[in-house]
């Protein structure tokens, strides 16, 4: 059944089916989402509570004008961010950059040498980088958002985007070979 | 080789999926019926609550219509049947 067909049922009906239905879809989604921008866990899930609840609530303002999906990641990185600002964390996104501009001579490390890395070690890789660093790699390679659309969340051009990304694939991989040692030397 | 960021996303939606789906659906659920009531209760009441403040205030109260004409009941909506030709 396609998300309009459930979402219409349930704008007529408020029916606990049509709730589960949209909730077993896009739940786990969300959460991940919002554990991508918040890093705790505990954070996680009480976003993917408030997000939830807002989407339902503003179903009606839904007309199907872009995929759900869409309109729902929008509302959960919007969420996410309106959080970061509150605390004040999203100032401090660039403030890295500023103090220490980025090395243009470095070599571009190659996408695929993050994406091969062993899971477990991606996990502590990423828990010893900065946020910025680990948010950034994380909205790229695991939720798959276009640098545009980053630009766009965070009200910055993107080559700048494109800049930092390159400085957090760069540390990512130096802080690897620094816990588990090049694989390539071996 | 799968790549280790969509595994990593996997092994978090598991995650979530094993420790946390349940209850935070349930207060989902439970809030949005919360709502629902209070907007049910305010869309009822409040056409009484507003007469009842309106003639507390002096005024009077707006008489509802006995009947309303619906699409059915008005004439002039449903649209003349033609003779038939011959006639």
């Amino acid at each position: 059944m396609e998300d309009l067909a459930i979402i219409s049922a349930y704008k007529e009906r408020r029916d606990a089916t049509c709730f589960r239905l949209l909730y077993d879809r896009y739940a786990a989604k969300i959460y991940g989402k919002a554990l991508t921008m918040l890093k705790k866990e505990a954070s996680a899930k009480d976003a993917t509570q408030e997000i939830f609840t807002k989407i339902f609530l503003s179903l009606g303002k839904f007309h199907g004008q872009s995929k759900f999906s869409t309109w729902v990641y929008s509302v959960t990185y919007n969420y996410c961010i309106d959080l970061i600002r509150k605390e004040k964390r999203s100032r401090d996104i660039f403030a890295d950059e500023v103090e220490n501009p980025p090395d243009i001579e470095a070599e571009e490390v190659p996408d695929t040498a993050l994406m091969n890395i062993k899971v477990n070690e991606l996990r502590q890789v990423l828990r010893n980088i900065s946020e910025t660093d680990r948010r950034l790699l994380l909205l790229k390679y695991k939720d798959g958002i276009k640098i545009k659309e980053i630009a766009k969340m965070y009200d910055k051009n993107e080559s700048a985007i494109k800049m930092q990304l390159k400085r957090a694939k760069e540390k990512a991989k130096r802080k690897h070979e620094e816990l588990f040692g090049s694989e390539k030397d071996e | 080789m799968m790549n280790s960021f969509l595994l990593l996303q996997e092994q978090e939606q598991q995650f979530f999926v094993k420790n946390c789906e349940e209850d935070v659906r349930d207060a989902v659920e439970s809030r949005l019926k919360t709502v629902y009531l209070i907007s049910d209760i305010l869309e009822h009441f409040f056409p009484m609550l507003s007469d009842t403040l309106t003639v507390m205030a002096g005024g009077n109260t707006i008489n509802p219509e006995d009947a309303y004409l619906t699409d059915d009941k008005d004439e002039t909506a449903r649209p003349t049947p033609e003779a038939p030709e011959g006639e």
